[in-house]
């Protein structure tokens, strides 16, 4: 804590390192602040007490300086810390499990933005939108502080000591047993089996929350090999998934959406663009991306990929029984792929073995194998063995297990039926950061550290590895599972030290750098990534077919029943995300509801059980029943009820303050109750493997509603119906042109398709230097709300609660919006990421009476918000509905939280308007660099925090007068157009027109 | 007559109060013109910067590379402290009184460069003190602006704007004293009259496009 004091340069206050709800104490230093926590100081009536003694020297010292501050320069210094300037660190992020190598921005000591490392051979740049919240996790003060034992705290020398001993005891004739989320990091994994080596009968198990242990048993016998295939989406011509939802959530959604969206390109060098086939029940964000979307029953998936497979395989088949609408898809889809064999990749998400042999059969018959997925070289992304787990829970309900050592996975949350077993271990460790569903089992309760405050070491494909490096003393004095591991066994060493220790024995001899290790080692720590030359790909690894096992699944469902499809969404994933309150406002990509889970139902299904969105339902099934409230969506399989995994985490009533209070304001949770409902109880386990959709429901309309949140209908760009013209208002929103329009054609002669009236006002803005323009690729954005957190947590974005967001409130500066084209099986979905557009004639600039927004020279739409007196006429004149008014003071949840404000960013007070400055800071911050240089700016050096984070790249930013830059190109490309280009407001920023690779499907709405 | 009685004396309280506004060390409220508080350490800039002609650059290193100038580390002022202990006449003193009495010169230390070394937790020979951690100086602050101002210190010192021309002239100074008001009127005045080609050292190169420094509201509001 000493160190931390010693780096926090202390700026002026109320900028970001401020503290909104304390403004008496304006030099903050972290360790203040932590001291503070830790005491549990901050009680409201100390906050009241110290607000009432700011107000009254306010008061009275009204013409006076005020209260002197000081400035606590460094003691000592590094090369890199320089107060003010931010510095960048390579490391991994690990939120998602995908371990996207990651950038992060790190001002006078502490991490305040991660970004995608470009270097990265996996994610390329870009991130998800969990792992840019993970930021937030790391300032978050419920944290678990210290370990606690069977007689409370304990402190780390005790509880190594007490381990230790217990250790010893068992390992001779115990039964030790690790439960494991997936463990990637090469170190940690040898710490684990060096531990199992020592014991007389020790094993590992690994699980993931959301089970994708199907795929790798099915390799492990088709191909010998026990691991996920490396996909290569660019590499195919055509994609079928059979509910993948491979852009947001299924095995690792940056890369794969770099890849889809290179490969479907249309100004890129390939001849055929990239065909998306979805086949699944509930709709995703990846299927609403598709080309051709077919709905399916979960029943169904057996027999149409025996179906494919058969046929690929020459066989003639008849109609399995199936609809004549998917069968008639499957024919067509059949010709695509023997057309486009070596050049087509088929992926499903089920975690039936029998489905994932038949998906390999199918990708043997393409000879998908060394070109569009990869074995020799697989993914380790997520190597849960449901098996395994299976296996485990017998010897614990035999009573066999004496020490279980619990990591990276919450068992009693995800397993529910497990708690029984769980309590006959002898005894439970568990490394957790926050009190769980698990920790009140454990023995031992041990705090681990945040992923940006340890060292670390991932393997997230076989040959590459990246690294984490801590960013700031650990907070919370959290641990590693290798540092831990080393010191229960005997041989306690620092956690960098370990590391280094393995790389420097196991990984460094095999390389022949031709310089010693830590030369060698800091040159790789620094770029955040090494692959592995030194290791030969373990040979070519031959498919071998395999007698497949009966279907396990059911084949019809019985009348008047649903099936109950559990899904994940890219927020909450396994429910890992649960304290995140960043991640909770952010709205469901795909049914823009933020706050809740819910239970999706088609609309036919709806109006035939007379429900409604808001409608709470008691679902009924076999093993009992829980109670939700309905959302009604379009583009589901009728038969099904989708319900979202990963909510009803316990401690989410921390959440029940979130958000300014006020006379009429509601708590965004009930007290002690939880953000939405669990329903891991509702994953049923078959033939050893977890289903997620396995169970069969009945609905029960309860009274009374629950209103969800959602920001669909926020912020309209249309008129409202009641004022709109007969039939309803048309706007050309979402373009989308037919693929044989936009090739052959590269440029486009600018102007406007709509007539032009005279103009009101002077054309006064020459941009003699810069003009500063975006442009957002339609047809590569997939929706995955990358850029919505990118833009959170660049902009000291605050979270203002559910009861905000059902009034139109929410604060954030971009917003997606979703439209739908066509319904059922010809539904498509659109997403438009829509932020200022800084338009030339910007008709919130004519109506500021304070001349609080006015433009710049450089094209930039500036809102100055100590001139704003919150009359909020600009956003009433904005015509794309992007201005966000500060209703209240936002505070966050606590100082230490403020941790994650950033500098360079004003933390905005209640009364004034705000709204997308196009990252101005950034700009500021590469021009002043330029200059220091003495260079001129070059093109793509500014790079928006939207467009930073955006794994597909749909997002471009440059200088319009510069016909050399990427812009310019974007620009004219024949598919840029304005957005409501008949007002003539001349935006500054433009949207590429998605291409359609299929026939026309009439008219889009957005629904 | 009553009328012309009540405007006279309406513009002669007027034309009082404004010189002794004017007069008087009484400012409007935020300007700080003047500000000149007592420090943890009795540093001279005059010293340093005027007599011993150090660069401002030499202390203030952030200057160049960052927004802030920042204030010097503790390791920094070491560097010379740790060899210089006390005033130049002082030594002088010691020297011929150590002379006169025949006797070994005693090793002096200032009272303000022993803060330094208190800060540093370190004795007058450089060696670590048991049990004392290193602590910030607190310095007490001058020059602040409103939270709402991004004022960025690497541009205006790349752009060869002197040092003295926003906080006057420091090297005469024996206490650090805000010489001008740093209201947004004041900025603007220079941002307007100053052409950039006629700064030195910001020749065409940099950025050939423009003439004169940006009167923008987001060059420094964001």
């Amino acid at each position: 804590m000493k160190n931390i004091q010693r780096d926090a340069q202390v700026k002026s206050s109320r900028k970001a390192d401020a503290l909104p709800e304390n403004p008496s104490d304006l030099n903050p230093s972290i360790a203040r602040v932590l001291d503070e926590i830790e005491e549990g100081k901050s009680s409201s009536r100390r906050s009241f007490l110290r607000l009432a003694g700011f107000s009254f020297a306010a008061t009275a010292g009204a013409c006076s300086r005020g209260k002197p501050q000081t400035a606590l320069p460094l003691v000592q210094t590094a090369p890199e810390m320089i107060p003010g300037r931010a510095y960048w660190v390579a490391t991994t992020s690990m939120a998602c499990g995908a371990g996207c190598g990651a950038l992060v921005r790190c001002r006078d000591g502490r991490p305040v933005k991660l970004e995608g490392n470009p270097g990265h051979p996996v994610s390329q740049g870009g991130l998800c939108p969990a792992c840019q919240a993970s930021l937030l996790g790391l300032y978050d003060s419920k944290r678990l502080q210290g370990a606690r034992g069977p007689e409370g705290p304990l402190s780390e020398e005790l509880l190594d000591l007490q381990l230790r001993d217990l250790f010893q005891n068992l390992r001779s004739s115990g039964k030790i047993r690790f439960l494991t989320g997936t463990v990637n990091s090469p170190s940690t994994l040898s710490q684990i089996q060096a531990c199992l080596e020592q014991c007389s009968d020790g094993r590992h198990v690994m699980y993931d929350g959301i089970s994708r242990s199907a795929i790798l048993e099915a390799h492990q016998m088709t191909h010998g090999v026990r691991g996920l295939p490396r996909y290569r989406l660019d590499r195919a011509e055509v994609l079928v998934s059979f509910g993948a939802d491979f852009l947001s959530t299924w095995v690792s959604p940056v890369e794969f959406a770099k890849q889809y969206a290179r490969a479907r390109r249309p100004e890129g060098s390939r001849s055929k663009l990239l065909r998306h086939w979805q086949f699944e029940a509930n709709l995703s964000l990846s299927g609403g991306n598709a080309d051709v979307r077919t709905r399916i029953a979960p029943w169904e998936e057996n027999a149409a990929l025996t179906y494919l497979s058969d046929r690929l395989a020459g066989q003639e088949r008849s109609n399995p029984g199936l609809p004549a609408l998917l069968i008639e898809r499957l024919d067509q889809l059949l010709k695509e792929l023997s057309a486009a064999k070596g050049a087509a990749l088929v992926i499903s998400d089920s975690n039936e073995v029998r489905q994932q042999l038949l998906v390999n059969q199918i990708n043997q018959h393409l000879n998908g194998y060394g070109r569009t997925l990869d074995v020799s070289r697989p993914s380790l992304q997520w190597q849960g063995s449901d098996r395994d787990l299976h296996q485990l829970r017998q010897e614990l309900e035999n009573g066999g297990v004496d020490l279980l050592i619990v990591q990276g996975c919450n068992p009693v949350y995800d397993l529910p039926d497990w708690e029984e077993a769980l309590k006959k271990a002898g005894h439970i460790v568990y490394l957790s950061r926050h009190e769980d569903e698990t920790s009140p089992l454990a023995t031992w309760l041990v705090s681990e550290s945040h992923d940006l405050e340890r060292w670390d070491d991932h393997q997230p494909v076989e040959g590459v590895y990246s690294f984490s490096q801590p960013l700031l003393p650990g907070l919370f004095a959290g641990r590693s599972l290798r540092h831990c591991l080393a010191s229960w066994r005997g041989a306690a060493a620092e956690d960098v030290e370990l590391l280094k220790k393995f790389w420097r024995e196991k990984i460094y001899p095999t390389e022949n750098a031709g310089e010693a290790f830590e030369a060698w080692f800091d040159r790789n720590l620094q770029r955040g990534v090494y692959a592995a030359k030194g290791i030969e790909p373990a040979g070519k690894k031959e498919f071998q077919r395999v007698e497949l096992p009966a279907p396990d699944s059911e084949t019809e469902l019985s009348e008047g029943k649903l099936q109950l499809v559990l899904y994940s969404n890219p927020a909450m994933q396994d429910g890992r995300h649960a304290h995140n309150p960043w991640l909770h406002e952010l709205p469901d990509p795909v049914t823009k509801v933020c706050w809740d889970n819910y239970l999706s139902l088609a609309p036919e299904t709806a109006s035939k059980l007379r429900l409604e969105t808001g409608d709470r339902v008691r679902v009924e099934g076999e093993i009992g029943s829980f109670e939700i409230p309905v959302l009604v969506q379009v583009g589901l399989h009728p038969q099904i009820a989708a319900v979202a995994l990963g909510y009803g985490r316990k401690g989410t009533d921390r959440f029940a303050d979130i958000g300014p209070e006020w006379m009429q304001s509601k708590p965004t949770v009930a007290a002690g109750g939880q953000v939405g409902q669990s329903v891991s109880s509702w994953i049923a386990w078959k033939n050893q493997q977890r289903r997620f959709s396995a169970h069969e429901v009945s609905l029960v309309k309860l009274g009374g509603s629950h209103k969800l949140a959602c920001t669909q209908d926020h912020h309209r760009m249309e008129l409202p119906p009641h004022l709109a013209p007969k039939g309803g208002e048309v706007r050309d929103v979402v373009r989308v042109l037919p693929l044989a329009e936009v090739q052959g054609q590269t440029e486009q002669e600018h102007g406007s398709k709509h007539h032009v009236y005279k103009d009101l006002w002077p054309d006064d803005h020459p941009y003699e230097g810069k003009r500063w323009g975006m442009a957002v690729d339609l047809n590569a954005c997939t929706g995955c709300s990358s850029c919505v957190i990118a833009c959170q947590v660049e902009n000291n974005v605050p979270v203002v609660g559910k009861d905000e967001v059902l009034r139109h409130r929410e604060m954030s500066w971009i917003r997606i919006d979703r439209y739908f084209e066509g319904e059922g099986d010809q539904l498509q979905s659109h997403h438009q990421p829509v932020m200022c557009q800084h338009c030339s004639k910007a008709p919130c600039e004519t109506v500021c009476p304070v001349l609080a927004t006015t433009h710049s020279e450089e094209g930039l739409n500036q809102q100055v918000y100590n001139r704003c007196v919150g009359t909020r006429y600009c956003a009433n004149n904005c015509p794309y509905k992007v201005r966000r008014f500060n209703w209240f003071d936002y505070p966050r949840e606590d100082q230490l939280q403020n941790l994650s404000l950033n500098p360079d960013v004003t933390v905005r007070s209640r009364g004034v308007m705000e709204k997308c400055t196009l990252c101005v800071q950034r700009i500021q911050d590469a021009k002043a660099e330029a200059r220091r240089n003495g260079r001129p700016l070059e093109d793509g050096e500014i790079q928006m925090a939207c467009q930073q984070s955006c794994p597909s790249q749909a997002i471009v930013f440059g200088d319009l007068n510069d016909p050399e830059s990427l812009i310019s190109k974007f620009r004219n490309n024949s598919r840029s157009y304005d957005l409501l280009e008949e007002l003539d407001i001349q935006p500054g920023v433009h949207y590429l027109a998605k291409v359609r690779k299929q026939e026309d499907r009439g008219d889009h709405h957005r629904g | 007559m009553f009328q012309s009685l009540r405007l006279f004396l309406v513009v002669a309280i007027g034309l009082g109060l404004m010189t002794l506004i004017s007069a008087s060390d009484l400012r409007m409220p935020g300007n700080d013109r003047g500000y000149s508080p007592e420090q943890p350490i009795a540093f001279s800039h005059r010293l340093h910067a005027g007599e011993l002609k150090m660069d401002c650059l030499f202390c203030h290193y952030g200057a160049r590379k960052s927004r802030h100038a920042g204030i010097p580390p503790v390791e920094l002022c070491l560097n010379c402290h740790l060899h210089v202990k006390a005033n130049l006449d002082d030594i002088f003193l010691e020297k011929a009184a150590a002379e006169a009495e025949g006797r070994e010169e005693r090793p002096l230390l200032s009272s303000e460069i022993e803060k330094i070394y208190q800060a540093a937790g370190i004795n007058a020979d450089g060696e670590p003190l048991e049990g004392q951690l290193a602590e910030s100086i607190p310095w007490v602050r001058i020059h602040r602006l409103p939270d709402h101002v991004y004022f960025d210190h690497r541009v205006h010192v790349a752009g060869g704007v002197a040092c003295q021309s926003c906080h006057g002239p420091v090297q005469a100074m024996e206490r650090a004293r805000q010489e001008h008001s740093l209201s947004m009127g004041w900025c603007m005045d220079c941002h307007r009259q100053t052409k950039r080609s006629t700064l030195p050292g910001d020749g065409a190169s940099n950025d050939p496009g423009a003439t004169n420094p940006s009167v923008d509201c987001a060059v420094c509001h964001y």
